[in-house]
Order: structure tokens, then sequence, then C-alpha cells
């Protein structure tokens, strides 16, 4: 008697796909592309997909291993796409775990002063950033500063 | 100008190999991060007090016109979001 040819199971590696490119998305933000807010709602709706799809190919491949061929396969699989996607969710997690700063200074108040180091072990103050470009002593006074304050660790 | 818990002499590596020509100031215990209320506890590589990211846009007065405070670490503030506040500021 012929044996019935099995269906792939597509549904593993479109899981596989779908967790991989949620990793991916990830690496998108380096290239700066126009909508990177929206890249980490692009990450965890691509990893809750493959999460979802990888749940229908399970099912198909241990519930229906007469239809689908590659039950074992698709065992190995589902072990790369948790990695795949539980990374992906632990980064989404960390990323945004950051503290609420609404004590922190507001458009309308002043910001309170310092006197912290550069580079070269210089101390400057707010009003030192006032007086004229470090780089260039006869350009004009700066109208605005931007204070941009970075977590550091490179 | 930038501000990190970084210490001079790595503020000055990094300023050197990107090629900044911008201040950086260090705040190594981040004092000022603390009078900012800018301090993430824990938030370093190991687990050190480091600043949450945020930028201020100030005026000579000192008054900030312009504040984002990222609530995600790996979205960047686009330079022409920055630039705009900038031009309007007298």
């Amino acid at each position: 008697m012929p044996e019935v040819s099995k269906r792939s199971n597509s549904a593993a590696w479109l899981a596989l796909l779908l967790a991989v490119g949620a990793l991916a998305a990830n690496f998108a933000f380096f290239l700066n592309p126009p909508l990177q807010a929206a890249l980490p709602w692009l990450s965890l709706l691509l990893a809750i997909a493959a999460l979802i799809v990888l749940v229908i190919g399970l099912r198909r491949a241990v519930l229906q291993w007469q239809i689908y061929r590659g039950k074992v396969l698709s065992i190995f699989l589902a072990v790369l796409i948790l990695m795949f996607a539980g990374a992906s969710l632990f980064v989404f997690y960390h990323a945004r775990a950051l503290p609420n700063s609404t004590a922190a200074p507001q458009v309308g108040e002043q910001l309170p002063d310092f006197r912290l180091a550069d580079a070269s072990g210089q101390f400057v103050s707010l009003d030192n950033l006032f007086a004229s470009s470090p780089n260039d002593p006869s350009s004009p006074a700066p109208k605005a500063v931007l204070l941009i304050f970075y977590r550091g660790y490179w | 100008m930038a501000i990190s818990v970084d210490s001079p002499t790595v503020s000055l590596d990094l300023s050197k190999k990107a090629g900044y020509t911008f201040t950086i100031l260090s705040d190594p215990d981040a004092t000022v991060i603390r009078r900012y209320h800018l301090l993430h506890v824990g938030g370093g590589p190991d687990g050190q007090d480091i600043a949450r990211p945020a930028e201020f846009l100030i005026d000579r007065g000192k008054i900030v016109r312009w504040a984002n405070f990222a609530e995600d670490v790996r979205v960047r503030v686009r330079a022409d979001e920055m630039l705009a506040a900038a031009s309007q500021v007298r």
C-alpha cells in the first residue's frame, strides 16, 4: 500500500521566520530608519505572532502527525523559536524598564546649575556653555544649549 | 553637550573615536543626574546606577524649552526634531 505523502509543517517554518524577524527588528534600530519609533512594537508583534504560529505548528506536528511530517524537526524548531522569540520579549521588557522621571525638569522650568569635569578634566558649568563655543572662541555665543543625558558604558 | 557617569578618560576616548566636537561632561557619582531626577538605579550593564536617557533644550535663562524622556533605550531622538526645537529659541 503506497504511503500517503505527508504535508510539510509550514507553520513551524513560518514561526521561525517570525521569531528571527522579531530579533532582527532589534538590529534595525542601528540603521536609524524613518519609523524607528514603531520598531519596538513591530518586534513585539512579530514575537507574539511567532509564538502563536508555533503553537499551531506544534499541535499539527504532535496531534496530526499522520498528516504533517517532521515531528522531530518541528520540536527542534520549536526550541529555536522559543529562544528567539523569548530573547525578543526579554529585550523589549528591559529596553523599556526605565524609571518614570516626573520629578525631572519639565518644559518651562529652570534647570538646576552644576559644575562637572569635561573630557580634559576642566570644570564646566551651565554658564560656561553659554559663554562661547569651546572649539571656536570667535563664534557667537549660543542662544540655546542641548543637554543630552546618556547611559554611558559604551 | 552630553552627560553620563563615564569618567573623563572614557569620554575623551569615546569622543576621539566618534569624532565628536561637542562638550562631554562626567558625572561619575551621578550627583547631577540625581539633582535632575534622572537616576536609573541598577540600569548599567553590571547593575551600576546610571542616567535614564533624556534630552533638554534650554535658553540663556536656563529655562527648559524642549525636553524628551526616552521610553525605550533603543529609540533615538531624531536630529531634525531637536534642530526644529532649537530654531524656535530666540
